[in-house]
C-alpha cells in the first residue's frame, strides 16, 4: 500500500502480529486492562522511533522488553506497588511470544475471522466496506449504488474500519475493554486489598 | 486531550481510519498524511493497524473469485439452509452480495412488519429470521427461520424469489404465508400464484378468484405437495397477525406446541391423559394467563409453576 512508509510495513509484518502477546504480557504485569492497552500503546510509539529498526533481529522480543521497562517505570512513579506485580518483576524472565501468533491462521481461518467481524458491523459500515473492498467498486461508485454523497460514503468507510480495527485486533472479535482507572488508583486500590 | 501523545488509543484508531478513508477517496493527499503522521508515532502505529486491518478485508476479494463452494460461510448467513437454496437455483445464489443483505428478526413473542421499497410488505411472526435484497433483475427474499405473510406487489420487470431451507418459491403478485417448520415448509397461497423447486421435485399452485380454495404447497425433503387448505387452518394463518391463535379440536399436545412458539417460559405436559385432551378456542398469543385460566377452568388442566423455564400441564 502505497500510504505505508517502509518502517510502516515492517511493523505490519513483524511487530503487529504479536499483539495478543504483548496484550497479555502488558496485562501481567500491571492487570487492568485499560493500562495495559496504554503500554502497548506506548511501546508501539516507541518501536517506531528506532532509527534502527532494520536491525533488530527479533523485534517481538524489543517489544515485550520495552513493554517490561515502562511497566517498571510506572511501578516506581507509583509508589505503591501491589505484591503480586513486584513478583512478576523480579522474575524477570521475558515470556516467548509464540513464534507462530499469524502463521497458524490458515487461510479460511482468517477468512472467517474477517467475515465475523464483518458481519457484526452496523449495515451501512458493512455494506460500504464490501462494495468496497469485495466489489472493488469506487467510493464514488458505492455513493451513486447507494444513494449517499461521497463523503458519507467515506464516513461510513472510516467507521467500519475502525470497528474492524479493534475487533481484529481482539482476535476474537470481541471489542476493548474501556480504559478505567488511572494507574495510580489502581495500585493502591491493589495493596488495600 | 492537550498534548498529542495524551490521545488515547480508540480515538487514535478513529483518526486513523478517517485517514485511510479519505485518502482512499482521493480527498487527502500523501503529503497531508505524513504531516499528521510524522507529529507522534502513536499516529503511525495506529495508521499502521489500521491499513494492516484495511488489508485483511482484501481476503474477501480472493475468496470471491475462488469457485469452491463454502458451505460454512452459508451456514453462516442463513442458518444452514442457503446450500441447498444455491444448489438449486445456480447462479441466482451469488456470494458475493451475501453482506449486502438487510436483515430483521424478531424475538420469541414479537411480531413485526417490513416494508419493502417495491411497495410489498413482510410480516414476521414470533422467532422469525429474514434477509432481503432487490436489485435492478430481482426482489429476493430468504427466510431462515420461522413463520412470515408476504403480501407481494406486482413488478413485472423483477420477479419475486423467496428462498428457504427447504427450496426455492417463485411467488407472483399476491398473498402468501411461509412457516418454516423442522420437518419442511409450508407455503399457503391466499391468492396469486407460487411455484416450487426443490431438491426433490417441483409444483405449483394458484388462487385466482376469492371464491377458489386457498391451496398450500407442502415441501419436505421426499417431495412436495400441493393440498387444498381447510378453512380454518387459513383462520389459523390469518389469526397469528392479529396476535391470535386459534384451535380448533386439536389434541392439546399440539395447541401447546403451537402456543410454546410465542414463549419464552414454555408450557410442559405432564402426562399423556392430559396431552390428548381435545381443545377448540380463540387465544391470545400475548396473553398467556388467559390462556392458561381456560386451560384450568374449562379443560380442568392442573397448572404447576416449575422454574423459571417451564410451567407443568397435568390432570388432575
Amino acid at each position: 500500500m502505497a500510504w505505508l512508509r517502509d518502517i510502516d510495513r515492517w511493523f505490519a509484518a513483524s511487530v503487529l502480529p504479536y499483539a495478543a502477546n504483548y496484550r497479555a504480557y502488558a496485562r501481567k504485569l500491571v492487570g487492568d486492562e485499560g493500562d495495559a492497552e496504554d503500554l502497548v500503546q506506548e511501546a508501539y510509539a516507541k518501536v517506531l522511533g528506532v532509527a534502527e529498526w532494520r536491525r533488530l533481529e527479533t523485534p517481538e522480543r524489543f517489544v515485550m522488553t520495552i513493554i517490561r521497562n515502562l511497566a517498571f517505570e510506572r511501578f516506581r512513579r507509583a509508589k505503591v506497588v501491589g505484591i503480586r506485580q513486584i513478583g512478576v518483576l523480579e522474575m524477570d524472565a521475558l515470556p516467548d511470544p509464540a513464534p507462530d501468533a499469524y502463521a497458524v491462521t490458515s487461510a479460511r481461518q482468517e477468512l472467517d475471522l474477517v467475515l465475523a467481524a464483518l458481519e457484526r458491523l452496523p449495515v451501512q459500515c458493512r455494506k460500504v466496506l464490501t462494495l468496497r473492498k469485495m466489489h472493488g467498486l469506487s467510493p464514488g461508485q458505492i455513493a451513486v449504488r447507494l444513494n449517499l454523497s461521497v463523503s458519507t460514503v467515506e464516513k461510513h468507510l472510516a467507521k467500519g474500519l475502525k470497528l474492524l480495527t479493534k475487533a481484529l485486533a481482539t482476535g476474537d472479535g470481541r471489542s476493548i475493554g474501556k480504559r478505567s482507572s488511572s494507574w495510580a488508583n489502581r495500585a493502591i486500590k491493589t495493596e488495600t486489598r | 486531550m492537550g498534548k498529542p501523545g495524551d490521545q488515547d488509543r480508540d480515538a487514535l484508531i478513529a483518526e486513523a481510519s478517517l485517514w485511510l478513508a479519505r485518502l482512499d477517496a482521493g480527498r487527502a493527499s500523501e503529503q497531508d498524511l505524513d504531516a499528521w503522521r510524522e507529529a507522534d508515532p502513536r499516529r503511525a502505529a495506529a495508521f499502521a493497524e489500521v491499513a494492516t486491518a484495511w488489508s485483511r478485508l482484501d481476503a474477501l476479494r480472493e475468496a470471491e473469485d475462488e469457485a469452491t463452494p463454502r458451505p460454512s460461510r452459508r451456514a453462516w448467513l442463513t442458518g444452514g439452509g442457503a446450500a441447498l437454496a444455491a444448489g438449486l437455483a445456480g447462479a441466482a445464489y451469488l456470494e458475493r452480495d451475501v453482506l449486502l443483505r438487510d436483515r430483521v428478526t424478531t424475538g420469541v413473542g414479537e411480531r413485526r412488519t417490513l416494508a419493502l421499497p417495491d411497495g410489498s410488505s413482510v410480516e414476521l411472526n414470533t422467532d422469525t429470521e429474514v434477509f432481503w435484497r432487490f436489485d435492478r433483475k430481482r426482489r429476493r427474499l430468504w427466510l431462515s427461520r420461522g413463520e412470515a405473510a408476504l403480501m407481494i406487489a406486482h413488478d413485472q420487470l423483477r420477479p419475486f424469489e423467496l428462498f428457504t431451507s427447504q427450496g426455492l418459491a417463485r411467488l407472483a403478485a399476491g398473498q402468501f404465508n411461509a412457516r418454516l417448520r423442522p420437518a419442511g415448509l409450508d407455503l399457503i397461497v391466499l391468492a396469486g400464484q407460487a411455484a416450487v423447486e426443490t431438491a426433490s421435485g417441483a409444483a405449483r399452485a394458484q388462487v385466482v378468484g376469492p371464491a377458489d380454495a386457498r391451496q398450500a404447497l407442502e415441501v419436505t425433503p421426499h417431495g412436495v405437495a400441493v393440498v387444498a387448505t381447510p378453512e380454518d387452518e387459513v383462520q389459523s394463518v390469518q389469526a397469528w397477525r392479529r396476535g391470535e391463535i386459534v384451535f380448533e379440536g386439536q389434541p392439546l399436545s399440539v395447541a401447546v406446541e403451537e402456543y410454546n412458539r410465542y414463549l419464552t417460559r414454555k408450557l410442559v405436559i405432564a402426562d399423556d391423559k392430559a396431552g390428548s385432551l381435545r381443545l377448540g378456542g380463540r387465544f391470545l398469543t400475548g396473553d398467556p394467563d388467559s390462556f392458561l385460566d381456560a386451560l384450568r377452568m374449562t379443560f380442568g388442566v392442573r397448572i404447576v409453576e416449575d422454574g423459571p423455564s417451564r410451567i407443568l400441564l397435568k390432570s388432575r
